[in-house]
């Protein structure tokens, strides 16, 4: 009875986890059971329940296409690129900014880098194609004006996954900076005033104590995100890259893919057999990922 | 104690919410009983509800109140309650609305919505008596051809809206750069060609050509093979943007560039790749916005035209941005009768689902909206304020308030007026499009084709023709490369879908005799 007498001891802080974990059952647990529509011919006007089984012929246009491989390829490698630059320069960007000592300074820069995560993707791919189009885009104007060719950024597959991760970057990281600026505040100052007495610089007093001291976080971060890595971001890839079929050999990934194969068809049972696809692969990737961080750092993982 | 407040905030916030949730529904049906100033001779008060897409006009509620009145004179105690779904709910707001079995007496349906499915299902009501009795004015107002041949299954389960035959491409150009570059009036593509050469070399900042990249059937190869009436190819029922599968002239035989590339729709691929390669077509095809609103903004100097006749407004915004320019259009469709062939169906139904209490009453309303004097307050306001007439057949609208979104509800060609912007010319083109028996009959009238069987060999395919397709259609890849890996990925499902089609269309041949 170690379980309820568990519960009962401490009811006041279990009353307090309810309305998250009743969050968690409502909007993350029941819909599991939605995964059962990928093994079913799902008509909606015949409900759930009276939807024929179909066995594994949804996933059939999916793993008999020859693409899968490249669209999981690419997803996992550009979401790859995003965790590791965006991350990483998050990092980088929170340490500065908590260097910076003038107040009025900190808050100016800190809000100019937050401020691209508030812009949609519809506009961000506006921006994006007002720089790198052939005709007047900024910088083959730029290339043109140094006497060089104009470049053609949308006929070009190869340059995509770099100009994605910058965009990426720039829209994304100041958003993650943040939340590393929150943690890096939180760390005593007692640390700081030690090692300077002991002579530390700078540079050594960010490298020993602000980088172990957020490591934690950055670890949340990164199995967070890992968590999600098959599955493509769908509003930012769809809205820069579209429907241009000569950048699909680095930028198509699973959603775009499946968007594009089933927006006739409106079939929700082919499309929840990726969804199930994306979800397994996800649990497998945390897995994977949480046993490397425990292998290194065993306080770090998250179970 | 700080803990057992925060609970009962947090419950009874759950429950204003669950509350809020649960009474939303039922609110909209039962207005009907409320205000019963109507006079007993005219009946119980009854409330239509309409269920369309898009925006709610910012006058509706003006010409609503004055159709009420109206109908009271008329004997109709009919009040009407418009309910607009936006574009981007519209699939699954109206098919909840359907199946949920929500009272709405008249709903806005589309063969690209669902109205194939919703109608195999049961869910509408078959009108083909009830108008027979109470909507004479329906039937007298379009053509038997059109009211024919839009049936579901010999059932006339929904009222087609306009009266439209295939579609017509065109090209627009520029018609003020053409005559600075002391061009003659376009009217072949040899000299379409010269004024985008012209273009390009006296004219660098200015984009030659350009087209919806992503929709192929617009590309410069799309809309020759579209209009070589010598040929006559024509689209499958299959794919409805892409010509691997096709059909020639008015002929139930499919064939398959597959297994054999037809020597012409070849040439036009290759000229677009070397208009392409030359720099007429726009190097960004394939990203670049919308092209409409490039020409507006006068980056360039031609398009594909999904109209045949020009929209004014187009025109105006382009001058606002460009003063002094001006526009054309070079014509591909033959209005000549029987030049093309219709199979009559139309894009836009009005259907009055099983759900609804009071079917006789929507006919009824909708019989007397097709009488001109009710159509036209119902399609445009009210005249004088937001319209006046311009001739027999032609309106100006006076006010923006009141847009015409009769497409989506009431539109009969009999009544119908058009803008008082068109030109004689554009006048009679729209009339001639607009006439049924202008068009052969395509042998395919009637058939739909039914895709579940073959549903993953559609979605493969859809993924293999997004990837290489639209590519080669705009001239953006080497044809005789990209064309090799298309045909190595998509030839098998393509001759899947092939068999199928053909064995649905023999099937429904067959079925015909």
């Amino acid at each position: 009875m170690g379980f309820f007498k568990e519960i009962y001891r401490n009811r006041s802080l279990y009353t307090l986890a309810l309305p998250g974990l009743l969050f968690l059952v409502i909007f993350a647990y029941i819909p599991m059971f939605g995964h059962l529509i990928a093994f079913k011919k799902f008509n909606a006007t015949i409900g759930f329940w009276n939807s024929p089984w179909v066995g594994f012929k949804n996933f059939e246009f999916f793993f008999s296409s020859g693409q899968w491989l490249e669209v999981t390829w690419n997803t996992i490698f550009l979401n790859s690129l995003f965790i590791i630059f965006g991350l990483g320069l998050a990092v980088v960007m929170a340490i500065l900014l908590n260097e910076i000592r003038l107040a009025i300074v900190k808050r100016f820069a800190q809000s100019i880098i937050f401020m691209p995560y508030f812009i949609s993707w519809m506009v961000v791919s506006l921006m994006v194609y007002a720089l790198l189009n052939t005709t007047d885009g900024m910088i083959n104007q730029m290339l043109k004006s140094l006497g060089m060719d104009a470049v053609g950024w949308y006929n070009n597959a190869n340059f995509w996954p770099s100009i994605l991760t910058i965009v990426y970057v720039w829209k994304m990281a100041g958003y993650y900076s943040i939340i590393f600026l929150a943690s890096i505040t939180g760390i005593s100052s007692d640390y700081y005033e030690s090692a300077r007495i002991d002579g530390a610089t700078r540079f050594q007093q960010i490298r020993h104590i602000t980088l172990p001291l957020i490591r934690p976080t950055i670890i949340v971060l990164a199995l967070l995100a890992v968590g999600r890595i098959f599955y493509g971001d769908f509003a930012m890839i769809y809205g820069i890259i579209g429907d241009n079929a000569a950048l699909f050999s680095t930028t198509d990934v699973i959603d775009t893919f499946s968007y594009r194969a089933l927006r006739q068809l409106g079939d929700f049972g082919m499309s929840s057999s990726v969804a199930l696809y994306q979800s397994i692969m996800g649990v497998v990737a945390i897995i994977l990922f949480n046993w490397i961080i425990r292998k290194v750092d065993k306080d770090s993982a998250l179970f | 104690m700080k803990l057992r407040k925060w609970l009962v905030v947090m419950l009874s916030v759950m429950l204003v919410v669950l509350a809020a949730c649960s009474n939303s529904n039922p609110s909209g049906g039962n207005e009907g009983g409320g205000d019963k100033e109507g006079g007993a001779d005219l009946g119980k008060e009854v409330t239509l509800k309409i269920m369309l897409p898009g925006d709610r006009p910012q006058d509706l509620d003006k010409i609503v109140a004055a159709a009420e009145q109206k109908m009271k004179e008329d004997g109709l105690n009919y009040k009407l309650n418009f309910v607009f779904v936006p574009w981007a709910d519209l699939a699954s707001k109206t098919q909840v609305t359907l199946t949920s079995g929500e009272e709405i007496d008249m709903i806005y349906d589309a063969p690209w919505l669902h109205i194939n499915q919703m109608t195999s299902e049961g869910y509408y009501t078959d009108l083909t008596d009830l108008i027979k009795e109470h909507g004479q004015n329906i039937l007298n107002a379009g053509s038997e051809l059109i009211f024919e041949a839009n049936k579901f299954n010999g059932k006339m389960t929904a009222i087609p809206l306009g009266s439209k035959n295939g579609h017509a491409n065109s090209i627009i150009i520029r018609k003020d750069i053409r005559e600075e570059l002391g061009l003659e009036e376009v009217k072949t593509h040899e000299q379409f060609i010269e004024f985008l050469r012209a273009v390009k070399e006296k004219k660098p900042e200015i984009i030659p050509y350009s087209a919806w990249g992503v929709s192929p059937d617009l590309s410069y190869a799309g809309i020759r093979i579209e209009n070589d009436y010598e040929a006559g190819f024509r689209v499958t029922p299959a794919f409805n943007r892409n010509f691997t599968l096709y059909l020639k002239g008015n002929d139930p035989t499919v064939y398959n560039l597959f297994d054999e590339m037809d020597p012409t729709i070849w040439s036009y691929i290759e000229l677009t790749r070397s208009m392409y390669q030359e720099g007429l077509i726009n190097p960004d095809i394939m990203s670049s916005p919308d092209s409409k609103v490039m020409l507006k903004s006068g980056e360039i100097a031609s398009m594909t035209y999904t109209d045949f006749s020009m929209q004014q407004n187009t025109l105006r915004e382009l001058q606002a941005n460009v003063p002094g320019a001006d526009l054309e259009i070079f014509e591909l469709y033959k209005f000549e009768k029987n030049a093309n062939t219709s199979d009559y169906k139309q894009n836009d139904y009005l259907a009055i689902p099983k759900a609804s209490k009071n079917p006789v009453d929507a006919i009824k309303f909708l019989n007397w909206a097709h009488e001109q004097d009710n159509y036209n307050l119902i399609s445009f306001g009210i005249e004088g304020e937001h319209w006046e007439a311009v001739g027999d057949t032609q309106y100006k609208p006076l006010k923006d308030s009141y847009p015409w979104f009769g497409w989506s509800f009431l539109w009969a060609p009999k009544y119908h007026k058009f803008s008082a912007e068109f030109s004689p010319e554009d006048l009679a083109k729209n009339e001639f499009y607009y006439t049924a028996e202008n068009f052969e009959k395509d042998v395919l009238t009637g058939f739909t084709f039914d895709t579940s069987p073959i549903a993953n060999e559609i979605a493969q395919f859809n993924s293999i023709d997004a990837k290489y397709y639209p590519l080669i259609m705009n001239g953006v890849v080497d044809p005789a490369e990209a064309w090799d890996k298309y045909k190595k990925e998509g030839e098998a499902v393509v001759k899947k879908i092939q068999n199928e089609l053909q064995g649905q269309i023999q099937t429904f041949l067959d079925g015909q005799k």
